[in-house]
């Protein structure tokens, strides 16, 4: 790289380096600073925005300056890779993970990361569309289609707002779905239906027989018991568009 | 499809407001790419149906033209790529950076001089080769100026002969950069080489002060910058004419009662070249 790149690659360091953070930085010598300001001010809004649209819950939690705080440490310090719009918010995610702010509640990664999974239903490209499946036999072969999502949190993120916020733990599972309509949704189920979710999930050739009589086997659990619970669940998952035949 | 006439930056809160226009309305849409690639469900299903009705122009905002960071190429595929499956012959980018060791989002001004002029055309080049059309560069709105004192206009000029790019001409951007650097609008539009002008845009800005404007995309066309299209029509041809509005958005019927104005211009224009 020749001499005269060298400096446009300087002043391009400069330049972003201050508009990421004017403190840390050095002054930029023969601009006036209020329009360095515009700069710092256009950046750092636009960045909030993407923000606090996709967390609004988080942000409720906050106070101005500490939602200001946070923003402004994603901003100077995260190395955002995403051409994408839409994928700041992994981004933000990915800062928040590893964020060393001390006023951050320990849930707030899993809140994020439950506010993100709404954003990630809505716009997945999926194959499937939601399909409603009225009937279900024991020898079905089933799995669940593409637009069916399962999370699982320590905490109940999907009741938090600024009226309800957990100070105890609470292992929560959920499955996020898209319908027909492509409008979003989402049930809790309980650890053993997850189970179930993930037999299904990963099923290419299984009867709904088999798989229940394997769970009630694993689970040490009377197989008339998750027979007629299972079959009762996955009735419901049918109605609810989330399965599809192997 | 080629464009032609005058169109709307389509916005994906604005899909539903929209749903019932036709080409009476307008002739064309333009979308930045980076908020689309990738994008399934309702708000893909609802982008198909547009592209399927309407010519498109693709606008983009990450390529980062003129950073000193390696171009992403990836990303440049991932752009041809949903050109295509779009059926979208325009792609338009700005002339600038958005991007130093990660993105940021918006954009900074390139430091103008010979070898930036030359590093950008490059990179041009290196982009046109994979997306198999000239690329288009749009003059943006700047509020500093970096580089060892060359104009933006002989910058421009000189990326374009360089890289045999092509240019979208913002008049909104003149009248700002004008404003905030101290030059003529009028002799910016009339130095331009007609041949590479593919088509122009027209926003609002907001008056920071009587020296700083800022280009918000979020108010009326000022009369001055209407001037400027009219200007630009007479010296370059009435050319397809894109409005911005990004922010403060009014209704629909307002939106198109500013798409309305530029058909007039254009309807004006075209009658005084037959008549010239």
């Amino acid at each position: 790289m020749n001499a005269n790149l060298r400096k446009f690659k300087q002043d391009q360091q400069g330049f972003s380096d201050h508009i990421r953070s004017a403190e840390q930085s050095e002054a930029i010598s023969g601009i006036e600073d209020r329009r360095l300001n515009i700069y710092r001010e256009l950046f750092f809004n636009n960045v909030e925005g993407f923000v606090s649209s996709t967390f609004p819950v988080l942000h409720e939690l906050f106070n101005d300056e500490q939602w200001d705080q946070l923003v402004r440490d994603f901003f100077v310090t995260h190395k955002c890779e995403t051409p994408y719009f839409l994928e700041i918010s992994e981004e933000f995610l990915q800062y928040l993970e590893h964020s060393k702010l001390d006023f951050l509640p320990a849930f707030s990664y899993q809140l994020a990361h439950w506010e993100w999974m709404e954003l990630f239903a809505d716009v997945a490209e999926t194959n499937d569309v939601s399909e409603e499946r009225s009937e279900i036999h024991l020898s079905d072969q089933l799995t669940t289609n593409d637009c069916t999502w399962n999370v699982g949190y320590d905490f109940s993120v999907q009741k938090i707002s600024a009226d309800f916020v957990p100070e105890e733990p609470e292992t929560t599972f959920l499955i996020v779905h898209r319908d027909a309509d492509l409008s979003v949704g989402f049930i809790e189920i309980n650890p053993l239906s997850m189970l179930l979710f993930e037999q299904l999930k990963g099923n290419e050739t299984q009867s709904v027989e088999t798989l229940l009589s394997s769970i009630a086997k694993q689970q040490g659990i009377e197989l008339d018991v998750i027979m007629n619970g299972g079959l009762e669940i996955i009735r419901q998952w049918g109605q609810l568009g989330l399965l599809k035949a192997c | 499809m080629a464009l032609k006439g005058s169109g709307l930056g389509l916005r994906r809160g604005m899909l539903d407001d929209l749903s019932a226009l036709t080409s009476k309305d307008v002739d064309f849409l333009e979308v930045a790419p980076e908020n689309w690639i990738g994008v399934g469900g309702r708000y893909g299903k609802a982008f198909r149906a547009f592209t399927e009705r309407f010519p498109f122009a693709c606008h983009g905002l990450s390529l980062s033209i003129g950073s000193s960071d390696d171009l992403d190429i990836e990303f440049v595929k991932s752009v041809k790529q949903f050109l295509d499956t779009h059926g979208i012959e325009t792609y338009s980018e700005h002339l600038s950076y958005c991007s130093h060791n990660g993105h940021m989002y918006d954009l900074m001004p390139i430091p103008f001089s010979l070898d930036a002029a030359r590093y950008v055309a490059d990179r041009v080049k290196q982009v046109q080769d994979i997306i198999h059309r000239p690329l288009i560069l749009e003059n943006v709105s700047t509020y500093a100026m970096l580089g060892d004192g060359m104009s933006e206009l002989e910058f421009m000029k000189e990326v374009i002969q360089r890289s045999g790019c092509k240019m979208l001409l913002d008049v909104n951007n003149v009248y700002v950069n004008a404003t905030n650097h101290k030059f003529n609008p009028d002799e910016y539009i009339q130095s331009l080489p007609s041949n590479s002008i593919e088509y122009l845009h027209i926003a609002g800005h907001f008056d920071e002060a009587e020296d700083l404007l800022v280009d918000t995309h979020g108010a009326d066309v000022k009369p001055q910058v209407w001037a400027l299209l009219k200007l630009a029509y007479e010296c370059h041809g009435v050319l397809p004419t894109l409005l911005e509005r990004d922010f403060n958005l009014p209704t629909v019927t307002e939106l198109l009662s500013e798409v309305n104005l530029i058909k007039q211009y254009q309807q004006e224009a075209s009658n005084e070249r037959q008549l010239a």
